[in-house]
């Protein structure tokens, strides 16, 4: 391995600025540049290099509901808790409310989930999945979830559901793997199914994700978009694998 | 077309320092300034308007996560919040593309949201060293590069869309990246005009 080699370093930083490193070797690198601080300088002094090129890009002002939309987030989503640099001021340290999330979520009763990717035919649905959400290994399902990737809609039926809570509603979560904050993908039913239309950002939380978690909530859903109430279960996930 | 004042780049990462200490008011700030020429960006890769604003929402609320990471924007603040909107851009469209290939959301986005792009300040100013730079590379060097950058393409859509080889289109990459090197100095700072 060549590893610390640095013209390797810098090729493969400079096409992972560019983007064109791709798949598993960008993944990878990325990694790397976490551990290495020089692959992140050699990646700093690329990201520099090649900024200038945005000056060729025509600005678009975004719509009104973008701003509002990053304010309900950064309001619930505390600053994280990276390494400051010795001349940076101390920054006031929140507790980070989604890592409680994702403890609370370790240590709740593990749910079974069974993630089905269903080959489709090949000019038909590509793949659906669908997961089976219970209290506890053994018990009746309490919801199960069901993925379709072609219209893009998250069903979910209420089979044997935990009892309302009592602050208003059971909501159902994407957790990805490290620091990424819980998706929600919508309020379940009490009763009978309901089926939603999932954004891109559900579908690419989804994707991503490990885990499913379902916790207690306002009715309607959590007010900051994200968990606020107890974490009720968590189901593992299967990678989502894409038929084709 | 009036470009007012853009903020200077010591003042971005002034905004930076208090969106650290959990000052919405400089994000708000930094949003103003920025979020014109990120989501241009965005737009160029992703196509889509309502993606691509999806994005800028993550960009943000990492920028505002990340703030307290002083040592990775000083002096660079620009450079590190555009990189931010690029390397989410290029996560989407890898996930994108992992998805089955929807008829509708192809057509959808064929020429979609050139109409809706409308001149905002301007905040970075052309860069007269790039441009030489750039003029020093080949045409093939040039236009791959630009694609890669500008419109978040694989080696291989590039290879498709400039219909030359593969094998062309890396090796175009690798050398023009080198001359760059060479060449570029750091991201231009905002000019007034």
């Amino acid at each position: 391995m060549q590893h610390t080699d640095p013209e390797l370093i810098d090729r493969l930083a400079s096409e992972y600025v560019l983007g064109t490193l791709r798949g598993a070797a960008r993944t990878r690198f990325s990694r790397w540049i976490a551990e290495d601080a020089a692959v992140a300088r050699a990646v700093r002094r690329w990201e520099d290099r090649l900024c200038s090129l945005s000056s060729e890009v025509a600005s678009v002002a975004p719509d009104e509901r973008v701003w509002r939309a990053i304010l309900a987030r950064t309001a619930a989503a505390p600053i994280a808790s990276a390494p400051i640099a010795a001349a940076a001021p101390p920054a006031p340290r929140r507790p980070r409310r989604w890592r409680a999330f994702a403890l609370a979520a370790s240590v709740a009763v593990l749910a079974v989930a069974g993630w089905l990717a269903i080959r489709g035919l090949p000019d038909t649905t590509p793949w659906q999945s669908a997961a089976e959400l219970r209290p506890e290994a053994g018990a009746p399902v309490a919801w199960r979830i069901e993925f379709d990737a072609a219209k893009r809609e998250l069903r979910s039926a209420a089979q044997h559901p935990l009892p309302t809570p009592a602050s208003g509603a059971h909501e159902l979560w994407a957790l990805r793997a490290g620091n990424a904050p819980p998706v929600s993908l919508g309020v379940l039913p009490a009763a009978g199914a309901r089926t939603e239309a999932l954004s891109p950002v559900q579908l690419a939380a989804l994707a991503a994700a490990t885990r499913l978690a379902v916790s207690e909530e306002p009715a309607g859903g959590s007010p900051t978009g994200l968990p606020t109430g107890r974490v009720v279960l968590v189901a593992p996930l299967a990678p989502l694998r894409f038929s084709s | 077309m009036i470009n007012p004042v853009a903020p200077p780049p010591d003042e971005l990462a002034a905004l930076l320092g208090r969106c650290a200490r959990g000052d919405t008011e400089a994000l708000a700030a930094l949003y103003r300034a920025v979020s014109p020429l990120v989501l241009g960006s965005l737009l160029r890769i992703l196509r889509r308007r309502a993606l691509a604003e999806e994005a800028l929402q993550d960009v943000f609320v990492q920028v505002w996560q990340r703030a307290v990471q002083f040592d990775e924007y000083r002096g660079r603040a620009l450079a590190w919040i555009v990189s931010i909107a690029r390397y989410r851009a290029i996560d989407i469209l890898r996930r994108e593309r992992a998805e089955s290939v929807d008829p509708f959301v192809l057509a959808e986005s064929i020429g979609a949201d050139e109409s809706a792009a409308e001149e905002t300040p301007q905040l970075m100013g052309a860069d007269a060293s790039l441009e030489r730079c750039l003029a020093a590379l080949t045409d093939s060097q040039r236009e791959s590069i630009r694609l890669a950058y500008l419109a978040g393409k694989s080696h291989q859509e590039i290879a498709a869309t400039l219909d030359r080889p593969l094998g062309s289109v890396k090796s175009w990459i690798r050398r023009g990246l080198i001359s760059l090197r060479e060449c570029l100095e750091a991201c231009s700072t905002p000019t007034p005009s």
